[in-house]
């Protein structure tokens, strides 16, 4: 059935052809681990919080993790096309070997990739299980975010309301989500947070933001005409500097 | 009973089957659209008080649903049954009239029932579908190219971008499935024609029912939504979200009727001897695809119905202030919408691993891994759909399980890659573009299925969630892997279905240019997305220039290569070299017909003594 | 080359044509309303004693578009739509103006801008914007009722910082994108006028005699595109109220240019 386990056969992994795929297999899977990191983490917004830092460690964790397999089937392919090609316009001989199956490489294969999703797997869970302990933090800032199109409003704790956010640094905040007429999607982008604002309930969402600085928030569900102009900025400032804001803007309201 | 069904009946001169075409079809469309449109004007009453929707929303779906009754009963959907009601059937003239028998060029502007006329026919919607979603693609990429927009009024950029992505669904649902799961699998099966003819001419002219409303859309208001129509966004579009829900009511039809009649076929009608182990891997695809959208097209086509519902009748399904759930819609679209990638997704790959024997001259590896990667990857499918709503706040204690199934989808879609790999190891590679597409798959749904991996993670999904990231991942999958496959299967079976060989020199120039525009345009919205642009939007904040130009060059690169494909097509259906009987040598049965294929494919229905992947002698 | 590659070349630059042609003609039909420049008036002292280079911008707001203005003769399309339009002076409708709803002012500038609210008004959507924000001391001058045919205050102008979010007629509120160009947010709600004298003005196929005048002065940063809109639900039959008029650029909505 195969020739895999044939014994009056050469040993198959010292046949040439397989020791070209497995010297591919380990550059390949170099290469697209380190391209595949460095073109996310390259590309991807400095981080603002420790959930953001955590996505990108993610997407760290699973390109190696994918690295090999994508590495096997890059090596695999590799080392097909470099072997004999045939052009023209009638067929070549056809191959006279023949494995049409190996039960071996198929249980490798299936094992492998199931342990692979496992892992993927339990990485997400932990990370998610933090992610929604984060919103029951009971000394956390409770912010309530409204979405009108095409326009976000803040409301502060003690009263005073913004367009653009201001957050006191390492102090965790939670954001009451609502809207007032369409779906939009509340997202500050470099704190790897985002969370829906549906007409009519509340959803919540959780960050701790650790770096002073502006950083932006967008709108990621398509909220009619001037979506894309529906955006902000979040401005993390000290938390003696956002005691004077609030109360500032809190008098500004009336409501100091 | 028997008596009454078989009495046929004598037809002296023409019958009013043969005087039905697409021309009465088009004019009893226009023409009762028109009337109803009168009479609804005349005697609707007017708005007493203040409703969410006005009366004109209830004018334009009447309106539209006379298009759709008029059209299909001129085009003579309704023939058949209505001399069943009478008592009586078709005579057997008028059967091979609608056959198609001895019509020449005719039997494509007909209900006609052979089904290699109704392949063609999908053949050429597809690509009208296509050309007309590539059309708005160049729109919106030229939109794009500078950070202010505003080229296009941004009402008609969001109309645009909702446009292009249902229409482009909708084309690549009927890609395969369409143009070859109607031509190409009776043949293969070893069948004279499909299950229920009818039903075959019946789902094809129900799309181009369906194509007008969308159409008219464009004229009076547009889809101002995005392909998803998300309530209650889609409360506040102009009059075109009526043409959108009828567009996707007649089309789901039309899947629904499709998928029973390939289903049927296929179970009932292979060849003696064609045992499931001897069935063809494409076979599998096509049946897993039609079998996936049998559940999933009954929601989409309710989901619609209840939006119709909320804009003529003043029901309240997704309005809030009604009492009604944006999240219901959410769910009802997404039950089809998941299991609907994978209607796309499974035919195009299996069209390839059915054509990887064929230039490895080689048997495919693993056939039961590739049927098991099939199955597997179908029935997780239905369980899905709710990672698409991981961040909406609708129910966070599913996220976890809804993240497990996902991720369990990697381990058949695995399999698909073994499958693939394990055929090309050791072949002997005969160089043509489905090889190299081979290849192209490999390396583009690689990439789509890690970065799918990504999002399926709860929360890295947070951040990448309604980004263009999300938007280069599924183009990878359904344009990358999808796509590609089904640009293979054209050039494969172009020789059968045309007669004519497909020329060689403008396949492989199309293939280059297209993939390499695909992945300079997908590559460059990755960095995009990850950088924080949203998707949708028709301007962004300047950081995102050189992202988006370097994507906007990748999209006119494809425009190119598309075009070249087009010619292709053209140039070689009129004129191209005349196509032997099986010029790629391959051992399934279409390739033991003759070109041009008689209308009942076979004289003597064939018999099946082993599989069609024999290459090459066992050494052992 | 051989003579297919030629003819495929043929095609792609048929097919390119093609939809060139298409897109010039969507494009063409976007029926943009053109741009006014804000009109030099002098200097402008703040509060905080900086001076800068001033600018006036006048808009009316109506409650239809048979005004014509840029939405052409008898409203266009969409007679029945609320709209934004130009202003003369006094406030008058300008009904042969080509421009409407895009406004290009000088940057690091004060720009002052009155418009005239001839339509009624009820609740606000989100109570947010019924606060003026963003502009000179928070506060705008508001006329409750300005005569349209002495050219004079019928009430008197009183400084405001907020009107009840249940007495809106519009509002005028500018953000943009969030990007390395300066943050500019400014709003302004806009007393409605009385609602029968619109409804009988309406019935005459004209415009109240006593809109409502509001006027503030905001300081621009540097040069950005910024866009404004309305946030007052005024697209009825859709919902929330926000589709119709509001969901098409030119009416409540429209450029906001400042430009170096």
């Amino acid at each position: 059935m195969t020739d895999l386990m044939n014994s009056k056969k050469p040993q198959w992994w010292k046949s040439p052809d397989v020791k070209k795929t497995a010297i591919l297999w380990a550059v390949c899977t170099a290469l697209v681990g380190y391209v595949g990191t460095e073109f996310h983490v390259r590309s991807i917004v400095e981080p603002a919080s420790e959930t953001m830092s955590g996505v990108i460690d993610l997407m760290r964790i699973f390109t190696w993790a994918a690295a090999p397999v994508a590495g096997l089937v890059f090596a695999m392919c590799l080392t097909v096309l470099t072997s004999k090609r045939h052009y023209g316009d009638n067929p070549p001989a056809e191959a006279d070997h023949q494995i049409s199956n190996s039960p071996r490489a198929n249980a490798v294969w299936i094992v492998v990739s199931a342990l692979l999703c496992l892992f993927a797997l339990i990485t997400g869970l932990i990370v998610l299980q933090k992610d929604s302990e984060a919103v029951l933090e009971s000394t956390a800032i409770q912010m309530n975010v409204t979405g009108s199109q095409w326009v976000w409003s803040f409301d502060y704790p003690n009263g005073a309301r913004s367009e653009d956010l201001y957050l006191p640094v390492d102090k965790p905040v939670v954001f009451h989500i609502t809207s007032v007429d369409v779906k939009h999607s509340f997202w500050i982008v470099q704190m790897g947070i985002k969370m829906d604002a549906n007409p009519g309930a509340i959803t919540e969402a959780a960050v701790t933001p650790n770096k002073i600085g502006v950083f932006d928030v967008r709108c990621a569900e398509l909220c009619g005409l001037l979506h894309a102009y529906m955006q902000t900025k979040v401005h993390v400032v000290s938390q003696s500097d956002y005691d004077k804001w609030v109360t500032e803007h809190a008098a500004l309201e009336g409501r100091a | 009973m028997t008596t009454l069904m078989s009495k046929p009946v004598s037809a002296p001169g023409k019958s009013i089957i043969e005087r039905l075409n697409i021309v009465t079809a088009l004019v009893l469309g226009a023409v009762s659209a028109f009337v109803v449109w009168r009479l609804a004007l005349q005697f609707l009453p007017g708005d007493t008080e203040v409703r969410l929707f006005t009366r004109e929303d209830k004018i334009t779906l009447l309106s539209m649903i006379a298009w759709f009754v008029g059209f299909m009963t001129g085009i003579g959907a309704l023939v058949g049954p209505f001399r069943w009601l009478m008592g009586k059937d078709l005579s057997h003239d008028e059967n091979m009239f609608l056959a198609g028998k001895d019509m020449g060029i005719n039997r494509y502007f007909r209900y006609t029932t052979d089904h290699k006329v109704v392949g063609i026919q999908y053949l050429i919607i597809t690509m009208v579908i296509f050309g007309i979603g590539g059309i708005l693609a160049m729109l919106i990429r030229t939109n794009l190219g500078t950070p202010e927009g505003g080229w296009i009024h941004p009402q008609a950029y969001n109309s645009i971008v909702g446009t292009h992505g249902i229409i482009m669904i909708v084309g690549t649902i009927i890609m395969v499935t369409g143009p070859f799961g109607n031509f190409i699998m009776p043949i293969m099966i070893g069948a004279r024609d499909m299950a229920f003819p009818r039903l075959n001419a019946l789902s094809f002219w129900l799309i181009v029912a369906a194509a007008v409303p969308l159409i008219w859309a464009q004229f009076i208001g547009g889809i101002s939504t995005g392909w998803s129509a998300y309530n209650p966004l889609a409360g506040q579009a102009p009059l075109g979200m009526n043409g959108y829900i009828m567009f996707i009511c007649i089309f789901a039809i039309s899947t629904m009727v499709a998928g029973a009649n390939i289903t049927t076929t296929i179970v009932r009608m292979r060849a003696k001897g064609m045992t499931w182990n001897r069935t063809p891997i494409f076979i599998y695809g096509i049946m897993a695809s039609v079998a996936l959208a049998l559940p999933a097209f009954p929601v989409f086509f309710l989901s619609q119905v209840m939006s119709g519902m909320d804009r003529a009748l003043d029901t309240s399904f997704y309005n809030t202030a009604g009492g009604g759930s944006g999240w219901l819609y959410e769910n009802l679209f997404w039950i089809m919408g998941h299991p609907e990638v994978y209607v796309i997704l499974i035919p195009a790959v299996a069209a390839l691993m059915e054509m990887a024997p064929v230039f490895t001259r080689r048997p495919l590896f693993s056939f039961n891994v590739a049927v098991m990667g099939i199955a597997g990857i179908s029935g997780l499918s239905v369980l899905v759909w709710a990672h698409h709503m991981y961040i909406s706040g609708w129910a966070p204690l599913l996220n976890a399980p809804f993240m497990l199934t996902t991720e369990l989808i990697s381990i058949p879609t695995g399999m698909l890659f073994l499958v693939l790999v394990g055929t090309l190891w050791r072949g002997r590679l005969w160089m043509t573009m489905p090889t190299l597409s081979i290849f192209a798959l490999l390396w583009n749904f690689m990439i789509g299925g890690v970065t799918g991996i990504y999002l399926s993670d709860v929360p890295a999904d947070a951040f990448l969630h309604g980004s263009m990231y999300v938007t280069a991942h599924f183009h990878y999958t359904l344009m990358g892997a999808g796509l590609t496959g089904a640009l293979a299967a054209l050039v494969y079976w172009f020789p059968k279905m045309t007669g004519r060989m497909f020329d060689k020199k403008l396949s492989w120039i199309s293939f280059w240019l297209v993939q390499i525009g695909f992945n300079v345009t997908f590559l460059g919205m990755f960095t995009v997305g990850l950088a924080g642009q949203p998707r949708r939007v028709e301007s962004y904040a300047s950081t995102f220039n050189t992202g988006n130009m370097i994507t906007t060059i990748g999209a006119y690169v494809i425009m190119v290569g598309m075009l070249v494909l087009l010619h292709g097509v053209i140039s070689s259906w009129r004129s191209g070299e005349k196509a032997p009987m099986n010029p790629w040598q391959a051992k399934t049965l279409e390739w033991t017909v003759a070109n041009p294929i008689p209308l009942e494919n076979f004289d003597v229905l064939p018999t099946v003594t082993s599989d069609a992947y024999g290459y090459g002698k066992a050494q052992s | 080359m051989n003579k297919r590659i030629l003819a495929a070349l043929g095609t792609v630059i048929l097919g390119a044509g093609v939809i060139a042609g298409i897109g010039t003609y969507v494009a063409a039909a976007k029926n943009d309303s053109g741009s006014i420049m804000a009109t030099s008036a002098g200097s402008f002292t703040a509060p905080d004693g900086k001076t800068y280079p001033h600018y006036t911008l006048t808009m009316n707001t109506y409650p239809n578009s048979t005004f014509g203005g840029h939405h052409g003769e008898d409203g266009g399309a969409h007679p029945d739509w609320v709209s934004y339009g130009a202003a003369g002076p006094y406030g008058e409708p300008l009904t042969d103006a080509k421009t409407g709803t895009n406004f290009v002012v000088p940057a690091h500038s004060a720009v002052t801008i009155t418009i005239w609210q001839y339509d009624s008004g009820e609740t606000l959507n989100n109570d947010f914007f019924a606060k003026v924000r963003g502009t000179v001391g928070g506060t705008a001058t508001l006329v409750e009722r300005y005569d349209t045919k002495s050219h004079t205050n019928a009430t008197e102008a009183k400084t405001i910082t907020q009107i009840p979010h249940d007495a809106v007629g519009h509002t005028f509120t500018i953000h943009g994108v969030s990007s390395d160009q300066d943050s500019l947010f400014i709003n302004v709600p806009l007393l409605l006028a009385n609602d029968d004298e619109v409804t009988a003005a309406e019935e005459e196929g004209g415009f109240t005699q006593f809109p409502s005048m509001t006027t503030f002065t905001f300081i621009t940063g540097g040069e950005g595109e910024y866009i404004w809109n309305c946030e007052f639900p005024c697209g009825d039959g859709t919902v929330a109220r926000f589709g119709n008029a509001m969901s098409a650029m030119s009416y409540m909505s429209g450029h906001f240019t400042v430009k170096g």
